[in-house]
């Protein structure tokens, strides 16, 4: 069983984003998960998540959440990247602030909307949004998924 | 009330491109729409909501609606969740 740990760290997780729209946050996280030795091809996994971004209209969700995502033969460990805005950026139609990454290598079709429904099941609920919103370290965010996000 | 159960059709599942489809249909009707799996209902107007049923391609969802376009509303619905990606 996989748990939070082998997908995610505190060195995947950006506390301060600078970026303006989705395509320079999915290019941002993605070179977290790259320094991560993740990603095999950067290249290649931020041409699908960028593809599955355009076709899909925009994976922003409502209150303040997105969760890019691309299964791609560029990922070698699957991985979750976490940013996080000063302000809330427009993404598509929606605002976001609290972005998520997901990468899955090709084939990996279980654990990539695993992931996907259990992160969206805590983020219905306002005080986990809350608390990654005032997280003041890396580490706390990894400990509030250790806690919350059973996959 | 109308309820229809239907066998999730769509490569991906219940999420991203399927999900944004939904979406859209499902706000353009007045009636009250679920969608539910495994005994968890959400409304099929909020995206975060339905990607939190995780439903795969295979999976068996149960659509509800409830409203004056509801027979409207559930074979719009009915139709993305059984028919392949174009």
């Amino acid at each position: 069983m996989t748990t939070i740990d082998e997908i995610t760290n505190a060195n995947l997780v950006a506390l301060d984003l600078d970026v303006d729209g989705p395509m320079e946050a999915i290019d941002a996280l993605a070179d977290l998960l790259d320094k991560d030795g993740r990603l095999s091809d950067k290249d290649a996994y931020i041409a699908a998540a960028r593809a599955r971004e355009e076709e899909t209209g925009g994976t922003a969700m409502e209150m303040g959440i997105a969760i890019p995502h691309a299964k791609s033969g560029g990922v070698k460990e699957p991985g979750v990247a976490f940013g996080r805005t000063a302000a809330p950026i427009q993404y598509g139609d929606e605002k976001a602030d609290l972005i998520f990454l997901i990468a899955a290598p090709d084939g990996e079709n279980n654990l990539h909307v695993k992931v996907l429904s259990q992160l969206a099941r805590r983020l219905i609920h306002e005080n986990f949004r809350t608390s990654l919103r005032e997280a003041k370290t890396g580490e706390e965010v990894i400990e509030l998924m250790r806690r919350e996000v059973k996959l | 009330m109308v309820e229809r159960e239907v066998v999730v059709v769509p490569e991906q599942g219940i999420h991203a491109r399927p999900v944004a489809r939904i979406v859209q249909a499902a706000k353009k009707c007045e009636s009250d729409i679920t969608m539910s799996k495994d005994g968890m209902e959400v409304s099929a107007k909020s995206s975060l909501r339905l990607t939190t049923l995780g439903a795969v391609k295979g999976d068996t969802v149960l659509i509800r609606a409830d409203g004056p376009d509801e027979e409207e509303a559930i074979e719009a619905i009915a139709a993305i969740v059984t028919s392949e990606e174009v």
